[in-house]
């Protein structure tokens, strides 16, 4: 039920109200005994700390603004600073307790408006300069522990630190007619390369074009390329991952890998390497994923570089289900 | 910062251009989109700015199995073992130890180290239509619009990864699953309909011979360079290209990729020869040439009748299919980089129905995975009540969830995009990454 007639009664309230405060002025308002319970009743519902609520839902807080530590209180919302200690006019934590019951910009925005004498604490406190005697609140670090990055992403941004993005010339002469550079990281400095539709092309002469962008090439994909070795791969100091699945190098050829401090992931699916190669391999420092599958490697090769490199996650052979009509379990469900 | 090429591809999609009008064309009658073979991903995609806002990719390709109808959630990945919500069925353990799983998933469950399962998702869409329109876009179906799917928004932010294919295809997909919505056509997803068929009329016809082709192909040409020269005209040009780059697909050695023919039986059957297996089996040779974005539609789930009798015979062919695309892909070095997303549109209700023996709509509370692409493995995300009935813990909603895929996937989740009308959209609907499920 609003009408003028509502409003102008308001705007009168307040108007008394504020009178009524210079008539008679009443001392400073304590911040812990007469604000601190108004906020905690009224505002840190939604301008607390994020928190999940009863049915598992992170609530953040609304508008950017927490009025639950003095820090974050003084610093504001998403629109800037509540308080200006000293102005209670220019400050929206009073402000806007005091706009109309249906002004859209009234707070609190759920339930009744603070009464009268709640909102003359509020403005009584900013006016005496906003004092917080030694409270502090709630510890400002933010309340869930939430992983920002995942790993990758961690590796990644330590590999890309310091390092300026290719030039565009760089790119265009390494990459060739062919290849396909992919950022990894935000400033396009860690690339992912690939000649995808275009394998057949890649030859000794275009791996050594790579060279300018060595410093760059964190994923190198050269699946179904019909390389017989590795000669020509310039020294790629960041290389996480490579793949030469269904390719044609051999052992010899993985002795250029040593070459790569950082490689992490090695597909040689479909190679003909075979245990020999898996010696080269154990020098790896990085390594942690090697794929063999069809490959001429054995379980007898495996078994001893896993003997070797415990931590190194092999697949020679992928557990496919079997290749019969699907079994029934013994425990049938039944109808009820 | 605002993706300026997506921009223009946006506003030019506000009217069917001639263009446009090509490349419908030629998905029609070649099935493949001319728009993406356009030569602008290399120089975009390397200037690196374009296309990130401070997102790290985990993965670079994914493949969507969508269960369409409503998974029942207590049956599969959220059993409740001892609870009458069950009905008669059984659940077995998993090779991660406290994950339990439906009995009908066991060779599934000997991969679940490698699966994150979501159990705490959440929608507010309990009708099938609704439901996967929502579960595709993360936004409401309404009448004024139409959003595009991730698989769509994939394609337009970060180009297509192979110049001669599509970078988006989906299996058997319908009217409110895959979508293209305001991004223009050339993001739209190639539809197959049966994965054994592949890529329909992408060869010549029967009685045409390389030669004569040849000569045909020489011949529109000369007519059109006497049109061009006549007329000279952009439009004109754009049938140029689209002929042209449909020609290259015919000759591509990557029109193999839709050949299932191409691999071993052994692996055929290891996928089962069902249609789910053949379909998913398809998925990973299409991502293997680096189409982004492969999506798998499975019917069937919607167990209002008979739950247990129709899950008894719908789960194994998925389990099967699951399970091998899943050591599949991990044994070639490919799971790494793919993500794979098993989503649904809604739950089941724990209340078994008395007539019928079945299980109802139940949105408020069901279950989706994630493996592969820098997700964490052998992980569950989020919990539900002792029936299954209400989320208990780590709510997930569908835009959360597909703002999760969005990420793994190098999609700025805050970034407004405007459509040609100028209206807001946000390639997750404003959710936010659920950080905890990534490795």
């Amino acid at each position: 039920m609003t009408s003028p007639l509502r409003n102008a009664a308001l705007a009168t309230l307040a108007a008394a109200t504020t009178l009524a405060a210079q008539d008679a002025p009443k001392p400073t308002a304590d911040f812990v005994r007469d604000v601190l319970p108004i906020l905690e009743s009224r505002c840190f519902e939604c301008h607390r700390a994020p928190y999940e609520d009863e049915r598992g839902r992170r609530r953040n807080p609304k508008g950017g603004l927490r009025l639950d530590t003095r820090e974050l209180l003084l610093l504001g919302g998403d629109g800037g600073p509540v308080v200006v200690a000293g102005r209670p006019g220019d400050s929206a934590l009073y402000t806007r307790t005091v706009l109309p019951a249906d002004d859209p910009d009234i707070m609190p925005e759920k339930g009744d408006p603070l009464t009268p004498a709640q909102a003359d604490v509020l403005k009584r406190w900013i006016a005496a300069g906003a004092p917080f005697g030694d409270w502090t609140g709630a510890t400002t670090e933010p309340a869930p522990p939430v992983p920002a990055t995942s790993g990758r992403a961690t590796l990644y941004a330590r590999l890309a630190a310091d390092l300026a993005p290719p030039a565009a010339a760089t790119l265009r002469t390494a990459l060739g007619a062919h290849g396909r550079a992919e950022p990894l990281v935000d400033a396009g400095s860690l690339l992912r390369v690939s000649y995808p539709a275009h394998q057949e092309s890649v030859d000794t002469a275009a791996l050594r074009a790579l060279g300018p962008l060595a410093a760059h090439v964190a994923e190198l994909d050269l699946r179904r390329t019909p390389l017989t070795d590795l000669a020509g791969l310039p020294r790629l100091p960041r290389l996480v991952r490579l793949d030469l699945g269904s390719t044609r190098v051999d052992d010899a050829a993985l002795r250029a890998l040593r070459e790569l401090p950082e490689l992490r992931s090695l597909s040689l699916c479909g190679t003909p390497v075979t245990d020999r190669g898996l010696a080269t391999l154990a020098e790896l420092p990085a390594l942690e994923h090697l794929y063999l599958w069809q490959s001429a490697a054995t379980a007898a090769g495996v078994a001893t570089l896993r003997a070797r490199r415990p931590a190194l996650h092999i697949v020679l052979a992928p557990e496919l289900p079997a290749d019969a009509p699907p079994q029934r379990q013994p425990e049938r469900p039944r109808r009820r | 910062m605002v993706n300026r090429s997506l921009r223009n591809a946006m506003r030019g999609a506000d009217l069917p251009t001639r263009r446009e009008f090509v490349s419908m064309a030629a998905r029609g009658l070649l099935g493949v989109a001319a728009m993406p073979f356009l030569p602008r991903a290399l120089a975009q995609s390397n200037a690196g700015r374009e296309i990130t806002a401070g997102v790290v990719p985990t993965a670079h390709r994914a493949i969507y199995v969508y269960l369409s109808g409503g998974l029942s959630h207590l049956d599969t990945f959220d059993p409740k073992p001892g609870n009458d919500a069950m009905g008669p069925m059984q659940t077995i353990g998993t090779n991660v130890d406290g994950i339990r799983v439906g009995q009908f998933l066991p060779r599934l469950a000997r991969q679940m180290d490698k699966v994150c399962v979501v159990r705490s998702m959440w929608s507010n869409q309990g009708a099938h239509e609704q439901g996967r329109y929502f579960m595709h876009t993360s936004y409401a179906l309404r009448g004024t619009i139409r959003h595009p799917s991730l698989g769509a928004w994939l394609g337009s932010i970060r180009g297509s990864a192979n110049p001669t294919l599509p970078s988006h295809v989906t299996i058997g997909g319908d009217a409110f699953t895959a979508q293209v919505g305001f991004l223009g056509s050339q993001f739209a997803p190639l539809p197959i309909g049966d994965p054994e068929a592949g890529l329909q009329n992408a060869a010549r016809a029967d009685g045409i011979d390389e030669a004569t082709f040849r000569r045909r192909i020489e011949r529109l040409q000369q007519m059109n360079e006497r049109f061009l020269a006549a007329h000279g005209s952009r439009l004109g040009q754009a049938y140029d290209e689209a002929y042209a780059q449909a020609v290259e697909l015919m000759g591509s050695r990557d029109l193999l990729a839709f050949d299932l023919g191409q691999e071993s039986a052994a692996l055929r059957d290891a996928y089962g020869r069902e249609r789910v297996g053949q379909a998913c089996l398809l998925a990973r040779r299409l991502v293997e040439h680096d189409v982004r974005f492969v999506e798998v539609v499975v019917g069937g789930w919607d167990t209002h009748n008979e739950n247990f009798e129709a899950l008894e015979e719908r789960l194994p062919p998925l389990d099967q299919a699951l399970a091998a695309l899943l050591a599949d892909l991990d044994a070639r070095g490919l799971l790494e980089e793919t993500l794979v997303v098993v989503a649904t549109e809604f739950g089941r209700t724990p209340q078994i129905n008395d007539q019928r023996n079945g299980r109802d709509h139940h949105p408020k509370a069901f279950s989706c995975l994630l493996a592969g692409g820098g997700i964490r493995g052998g992980h569950v995300h989020g919990s539900t009540d002792a029936r299954g009935e209400e989320i208990t813990a780590g709510r997930v909603t569908v835009a959360d969830f597909n703002a999760t895929i969005a990420t793994a996937l190098g999609l700025p989740v805050d970034e407004v995009y405007h459509s040609p009308s100028g209206r807001p959209f946000q390639v997750a609907n404003k959710g936010q990454p659920v950080r905890e499920v990534f490795a």
